[in-house]
């Protein structure tokens, strides 16, 4: 299908949107090193890359969320030097994000019209127009949603719904859609696409973020690959296959890069056995992991992989359905989790992985000050000795142990919150994303340590949205679906698509894939 | 030992001991102290400086036990209604539970674990914000307190042996009180700087979550702050019984917002995550050693409140900005640098307001201090600035200074509190005055520090209510509260030669010498008057405005009531005002009260009669009879003396009497000028 | 949509408590007492509408006590040295406004914690204001300066309507106006309220300001009422205040709060203290009684937003 057919005369391929050689540094990380990406009218370019390969940063770099160190960004034929969040509107930017940012006390039609409307518009609120305004945006995308309602009462696919209406209301030019499928439903995808198709046609350019290459075949016109900061290759959807964007994303063939060896495994330490558990989403769970062994754990984002994770952590106690070491357990706290050797290594390293103010000492010691203390008097020297040793074999990049963690690197802070692990010397360690917006050395690094932490004899549960790591670490993969264990692979027989078909459960026996 | 010097070498030696930059505080500290000793007179001694940590323990206590509960990110308003609570189950336990003193503290410090238990256990159990829920318990507290005392029993009459630990000195020179103090801070010190609770505070401070993923039980060491704040409190509570020597419900009115502004002071962020005891306790010393050098340059009270709020804005706002230039510039050196300047402005201008004030008072009397034939200073003290009544009498006070050719400092708490009546005596023994005249708030409390500065070879007198005899030389009786009782009683029975209901609308519920009066009317009314029927007595907490709707309300509930009897000054002008929009004619307001404010009332037939003695003469012969009884021109056995223009006024034993109370009618209202 | 079951519970509270007053002193419906308990909470109900705001955009003001006061004794000042009644009411608001807004600046733009930021302001106006005045009322005020005060229908009537038209007026406006929903906005999720372009900076701003106006409108509708001003009025107010908004279900952290349940807070514990004396109660349990509707309205606040949370986490889940 030729582009220009689509366009109207005179304006033909100018682009809507030129960012050109685009750099960002991040506390010394640099997040984008040369992004570069060209956007058509009426075209849905897909921005694909593994995780920490840059996308969500260059997004925000567009919307005007950061700014960017350097380089040239051009929206709709202006050059744009000091891009800021109501610049970016005013030309006509809009965003969707995996997580629905809403004002939870405000209802539907509110939070649209706060959107729509922002610092300007008129002194007064018509609830009508307002209402019937939600209404249409609402209905055009095939979704019902009461407009009076509270946002803080509607699902997260709801929100998302709303989200999506947002910004068509905003009759946005350059849409960029960052992985919105992530916590819907399949039913709730489609009107979604259509959508999409239709706004296409409407002469909007949408750049589209998924990890679902499926969908991506069967939305996008173009495809820009990142990785590590760069981009690596811009493809029409149309004549590039599955396997060469895999290649592409990856970069290095997947055998090379991980550093796994066999391990002698040893005796069940933590077992699952049909655990249920509603309100966390999760039902029917069963799995065991072996000491020595690493157990991957595959599905999409809010596939219950988290969910479970928080459940053996304490975090969201669960009633039964868990023993260790052969003994049925009762996790009602993380300390209960801790007395039992289980670490855990959450997802979201800044809020909850590390406590970003305080010194990288006292990040290491504080799942483990009964060991550096003594009738709860904390021994200075100890816990000096503790860190120092962690940050000695965890190779952590810091002038001192007392610098706060929130000045370190993503990769040395992501090594702090496996420190601090490390340091309650775990029987069981769960870590959750574990190499999510780190760089390649620290991540390299990391890997490293699992394997070790393994041969130690240490259960690991490795969580991964990055299917080379998964493949490349795990002697098991659990894949989850929809809040159950869609199956188990052993390492010889997981392959990406096994795990995708399982991961997208009866999605992709639909014959979504292209 | 070489990982030790590895140690401190990483870390910096001024971080070990300044986490929090806590030098510039104390650098601030030293600046003022050296301001003081300088111009402040008596400031710079060993014996002045135990007094500052003396009067500093009970807030202290509260203030450090406060910093781990903001540095978790968390707030206790409830502090000083706690205070006030313990203090009266302290009391009541003694008193009338009949047991030791032992067993009365150990009571008075579960009820504060109590107090503390019910915060933590809807804060940290509970998980609702701790602003609004100790704002609850701060009203709950203190109204438990109330309601148990019906506001007006006060506990006093401790054995000596107990007092000791709230006016004893170890030496002649240490407080007692101190070493608790200090076991306090050292514990709290162990507690939130090398414990691993006070590690698992901060990271609560800083991010809950993160806190919570860390496996720290987020709960139980809410829980477990909150509840030794109260269980401080209580013991707070005892030391401060010991020191006034009663127990009242009233007692830490105010306390929670000081000893914030103390911890905030101190550097401790009220967003959690940031804070220091030892700031902590700068922030107070800061604050006390303030107020101590204003106290002995004789300047007023009330400016401290001002310094202080000021202070504070500057001292936060500064840090803001700071922060905000760190996140632009990482240079952590335009930080200090701000400090220190901030720390310079503000000591220049605490110098500046002190030169002023000074030079405002008539030349530098350190100068004058050696030299011979020195005008007396003569330091009267009403029961709290800010209160018409006392205002008048300062007049007189002033009329008498001029007249004497003495220099007068007036000064007192700005709200009803024993314990700054003890202070400001203690540091007016500091500065050396020739006598001292004080309105007693409370009679236990204050005779202590009295004696005290008859030791020094001061005058003492006591006017508007006494304290106990031994501890002054003479009390300028302006009228017995009996007289005063009796004489109003009279009047009402006058006016209702029927009998009747009649109502009577207090001050505070609390306040000793209003009970005092009410009870002697009760008692003039059964001996004398048994036609006459109280028909209920209502507090005004000395607010106009409250007076004005208990009015209302009273001429609704009780319509009998056919007259109102105001013992508190304020609350006059409201009855009438009330009676007046009310359109009754037959109901009649009399009261205790100031020509000044009802005279329209009196004109208009509202008031018929108030019933006072001459303030202005009052306030006259305070300023004349403590400059005769320091010049020692009283011979003792005397049975009257010569007062200016006052003439001569009959002695009985040690009490000066100015005259009968007046009563005030619209015949002579406008010969007043008071 | 939100449930209003909070508000019910307050209403409710209210109900009880005038059933037991109808059954046992039915004086307490007079029109005079009526009239006169309204004018007695005028100034509470006035500064909580203010306080309301505030608190929604997640901010506290404990300062409102000393700007009454001395709003009320510049008002009185400016009185006896001849202005009209009407300057003296406009500099009342203008004064207040400024105090608030001084709040307003270091708490919107210098991101200081609000509770300090009052807190200093609180003690230094308080006494500034004693320092100043030694505590001697404000007296010798012109004959007109009762005039409305004392033209007791005509006040009555006048000041029931000014407080309705504010009631309506701030209730209508956080409804129909811009402004309005974005004082919701930055109290419900400040980062989103900047992001759609919201200064949430000049918002917190604007409602400290609106609550020192109207603190100063209040001190200056009270004062007319008497002939004189003492210097120690609104001592404890601002607790009053903050407590009838909590108990009316603001919560403290921003974003919810109503008008209506903050009016039924003023009427809830602005009724106590005089619903005991024509029960017959001792006056010293009534703080207690305060602190406990405190404490209950703020537990049964909870147990609401629990309910409803946790229906709307199986809601999400169960998709």
């Amino acid at each position: 299908m030729g582009l220009e057919a689509l366009l109207p005369k005179g304006k033909a391929l100018l682009p809507l949107l030129r960012a050109e050689s685009i750099c960002k540094n991040f506390a010394g990380v640099r997040a984008l090193k040369s992004a570069s990406l060209t956007l058509l009218r009426g075209e849905v370019h897909a921005l694909i890359g593994e995780n920490g390969a840059g996308k969500s940063t260059l997004t925000k770099v567009i919307t005007g969320a950061i700014s960017a160190d350097s380089g040239v960004l051009e929206i709709d034929g202006r050059k744009v030097d000091d891009n800021s969040p109501g610049i970016a509107r005013e030309l006509g930017v809009a965003a969707i994000y995996q997580q629905p940012s809403l004002f939870l006390h405000l209802t539907v039609a509110e939070n649209i019209a706060l959107a729509l409307e922002g610092g300007s518009g008129g002194w007064r609120v018509d609830w009508k127009a307002r209402r019937r305004q939600a209404e249409e945006l609402i209905g055009s995308l095939g979704a019902r949603i009461d407009p009076l309602r509270l946002a803080s009462s509607l699902s997260m696919a709801e929100q998302q719904i709303v989200e999506i209406a947002k910004a068509l209301g905003a009759e946005a030019k350059i849409l960029i859609m960052d992985e919105p499928t992530a916590l819907l439903s399949d039913r709730e995808v489609e009107p979604l696409f259509r959508l999409a198709r239709r706004l296409r046609e409407d002469g909007v350019g949408i750049i589209y973020i998924s990890h679902r290459l499926e969908e991506i075949a069967a939305i996008a016109d173009r495809i820009t690959v990142m990785r590590d900061g760069e981009t690596i290759a811009c493809q029409d959807a149309a004549t590039v296959d599955r396997a060469e964007l895999i290649q592409l994303m990856v970069g290095r063939s997947v055998a090379s890069v991980f550093p796994k060896r066999e391990v002698a495994i040893g005796e069940v330490a933590l077992e699952v056995r049909d655990l249920n558990y509603a309100s966390a989403g999760l039902q029917g769970i069963s799995f065991s992991v072996r000491s020595g062994e690493i157990f991957g754990l595959a599905g999409l984002v809010g596939s219950g992989r988290t969910e479970l994770a928080r459940v053996l952590f304490g975090l969201t106690p669960c009633v039964d359905g868990i023993s260790v070491q052969g003994q049925a357990v009762r996790i009602d706290s993380p300390r209960d989790a801790i007395e039992l050797g289980i670490g855990y290594v959450p997802e979201d390293r800044r809020q909850h992985g590390v406590i970003l103010e305080m010194g990288i000492a006292k990040n290491v010691s504080l799942a483990s000050l009964c060991a550096v203390s003594r009738w709860g008097w904390i021994d200075a020297t100890k816990e000096f000795e503790l860190a120092e040793g962690y940050r000695e074999t965890l190779r952590i990049k810091a002038a001192s142990v007392f610098v706060p963690a929130g000045t370190l690197s993503g990769g040395n802070q992501q090594k702090v919150a496996l420190a601090r692990w490390l340091a309650i010397r775990p029987r069981i360690l769960i870590l959750d994303e574990p190499t999510q917006g780190v760089d390649v050395g620290s991540k390299a690094e990391i890997h490293e340590f699992v394997v070790q932490l393994a041969e130690q004899g240490v259960a690991v549960v490795l969580i991964s949205s990055e299917l080379p790591e998964v493949l490349g670490m795990c002697d098991r993969i659990g894949v989850f679906h929809a809040g159950t264990l869609a199956g188990v692979l052993s390492r010889e027989e997981a392959t990406q698509e096994k795990i995708l078909t399982l991961a997208f459960g009866h999605a992709v026996a639909g014959g979504q894939a292209a | 030992m070489q990982l030790r010097s590895k140690r401190s070498r990483a870390e910096g030696s001024g971080e070990v001991l300044f986490p929090n930059g806590e030098w510039v505080l104390l650098l601030a500290l030293v600046a003022e102290a050296a301001l003081f000793s300088m111009i402040a007179p008596g400031f710079f001694t060993l014996a002045n400086l135990f007094e500052v940590l003396r009067f500093s323990v009970e807030l202290g206590l509260l203030a450090v036990a406060l910093t781990p509960i903001l540095i978790a990110g968390g707030i206790d308003l409830s502090v000083g209604s706690t205070v006030g609570l313990t203090a009266v189950i302290f009391g009541m336990v003694w008193q009338a539970g009949h047991q030791t003193v032992f067993v009365a503290g150990l009571v008075a410090l579960l009820a504060g674990c109590l107090c503390g238990a019910l915060n933590a256990l809807m804060i940290a159990g509970l998980r609702l914000p701790a602003l609004i829920v100790t704002l609850g318990t701060y009203s709950l507290y203190r109204g438990i307190a109330e309601g148990i005392t019906h506001g007006s029993v006060s506990y006093t009459g401790y054995p000596r042996s107990f007092l000791m630990l709230g006016q004893g000195y170890f030496w002649n020179l240490i407080p007692i009180q101190l070493p608790i103090f200090l076991l306090v801070v050292a514990g709290y010190w162990v507690l939130v700087h090398r414990s691993v609770v006070g590690r698992a505070l901060y990271a609560i401070g800083f991010n809950v979550e993160g806190a919570r993923h860390a496996g720290v039980p987020v709960r139980r060491r809410l829980a477990l702050v909150y509840l030794l704040s109260g269980a401080v409190a209580g013991l707070a509570a005892i030391i401060y019984v010991a020191h006034l020597g009663l127990a009242k419900s009233d007692l830490g009115t105010g306390y929670e917002l000081q000893a914030i502004a103390a911890v905030v002071l101190g550097g401790t962020s009220v967003f959690g995550g940031r804070g220091t005891i030892l700031g902590t306790l700068l922030g107070l010393f800061f604050l006390s050693v303030l107020q101590n050098g204003m106290h002995l340059m004789a300047l007023p009270s009330e400016l401290t409140g001002v310094l202080i709020g000021l202070l504070l804005l500057g001292i936060v706002s500064l840090d803001r900005l700071r922060g905000r230039a760190a996140t632009k510039t990482p240079a952590g050196s335009t930080r200090t640098k701000q400090k220190i300047v901030f720390a310079l402005v503000a000591i220049a201008v605490l110098g500046f307001a002190g030169q002023h004030w000074y030079g405002a008072r008539g030349g530098d009397s350190s100068r004058r201090a050696g030299a011979k034939g020195r005008r007396p200073v003569i330091a009267v003290m009403p029961k709290a600035k800010g209160d018409p009544y006392f205002l008048s009498a300062r007049a007189g006070a002033e009329e008498a200074a001029k007249a004497l050719d003495v220099e007068l400092i007036w000064d007192g708490p700005t709200s009803l509190d024993a314990s700054q009546q003890n202070e400001l005596v203690e540091n007016w023994i500091t500065r050396g005055v020739d006598a001292i005249v004080v309105a007693v708030e409370n009679r236990g409390s204050i005779s202590t520090v009295l004696r005290k500065a008859r030791q020094h070879g001061i005058a003492v007198l006591t006017w508007d209510a006494d304290a106990e005899v031994d501890a002054r030389a003479y009390f300028l009786d302006q009228a017995t509260p009996e007289g005063i009782a009796n004489t109003l009683t009279d009047e009402t029975a006058r006016l209702m030669p029927q009998g009747g209901q009649f109502a009577i609308i207090t001050g505070a519920l609390s306040a000793a010498n209003q009970n005092e009066w009410i009870a002697f009317i009760k008692k003039r009314v059964a001996e004398k008057h048994p036609e006459l029927v109280l028909a209920t007595v209502q507090p005004s907490d000395d607010d106009r405005d409250k007076a004005f709707t208990q009015t209302q309300t009273i001429l609704k509930v009780f319509p009998q009531v056919k007259l109102v009897m105001d013992i508190s000054a304020p609350a006059v002008p409201g009855s009438a005002e009330a009676v007046q929009q009310s359109g009754r004619k037959d109901v009649d307001v009399i009261g205790l009260s100031l020509p000044a404010i009802c005279k329209p009332y009196v004109h208009s037939g509202v008031v018929q009669t108030i019933v006072l003695w001459n303030t202005r003469d009052l306030g006259y012969l305070t300023v004349y009879a403590g400059w005769l009884e320091a010049q020692k021109k009283i011979p003792a056995g005397a049975t009257s003396i010569e007062a200016g223009r006052l003439g001569r006024l009959q002695v009985r034993g040690s009490e000066i009497v100015l005259g009968v109370p007046l009563i005030i009618n619209k015949e002579n209202i406008d010969h007043l000028d008071f | 949509m939100r449930g209003y079951a909070r508000e019910a519970s307050v209403a409710l509270a209210i109900v009880l408590m005038m059933a037991v007053l109808a059954l046992i002193a039915p004086g307490y419906f007079s029109r005079e007492n009526l009239a006169d308990l309204f004018l007695a909470n005028m100034p509470v109900m006035v500064i909580a509408l203010g306080m309301t705001l505030i608190i929604l955009t997640g901010q506290i003001d404990i300062s409102v006590g000393s700007v009454f006061a001395v709003c009320s004794v510049v008002a009185g000042v400016s009185a006896r040295n001849g202005m009209p009644l009407v300057l003296c009411g406009l500099m009342a608001c203008l004064l207040g406004t400024a105090c608030g807004a001084l709040n307003g600046a270091l708490v919107g733009y210098l991101r200081v914690p609000s509770i300090v930021v009052t807190l200093a302001t609180m003690v230094a106006l308080r006494d500034g204001l004693r320092w100043q005045t030694q505590g001697a009322w404000v007296g010798n005020l012109p004959v007109n300066f009762q005039w409305l005060g004392l033209g007791q229908p005509i006040y009555t009537g006048l000041v029931v309507g000014i407080v309705v038209a504010l009631v309506a007026l701030v209730a209508w406006g956080l409804r129909y106006l811009r402004a309005g929903r974005m004082v919701f906005a930055t109290g419900s999720n400040e980062q989103a309220a900047r992001i759609v372009g919201i200064d949430t900076r000049r918002i917190v701003l604007a409602v400290f300001a609106l609550t020192g106006a109207l603190t100063g409108g209040a001190a200056m509708l009270n004062s007319v009422r008497f002939n004189q001003i003492p210097s120690n009025l609104g001592l404890g107010l601002e607790m009053k205040v903050i407590a009838a908004v909590a108990v009316g279900g603001a919560t403290i952290t921003g974003g919810a709060a109503t008008v209506a349940g903050t009016v039924l807070g003023v009427i809830l514990l602005g009724s106590i203290g005089t619903a005991l004396t024509f029960l017959g109660v001792s006056a010293t349990w009534e703080k207690a009684i305060q602190g406990g509707i405190i404490l209950g309205a703020i537990a049964l606040n909870l147990l609401g937003e629990r309910r409803e949370k946790h229906a709307a986490t199986i809601e999400a889940l169960a998709r």
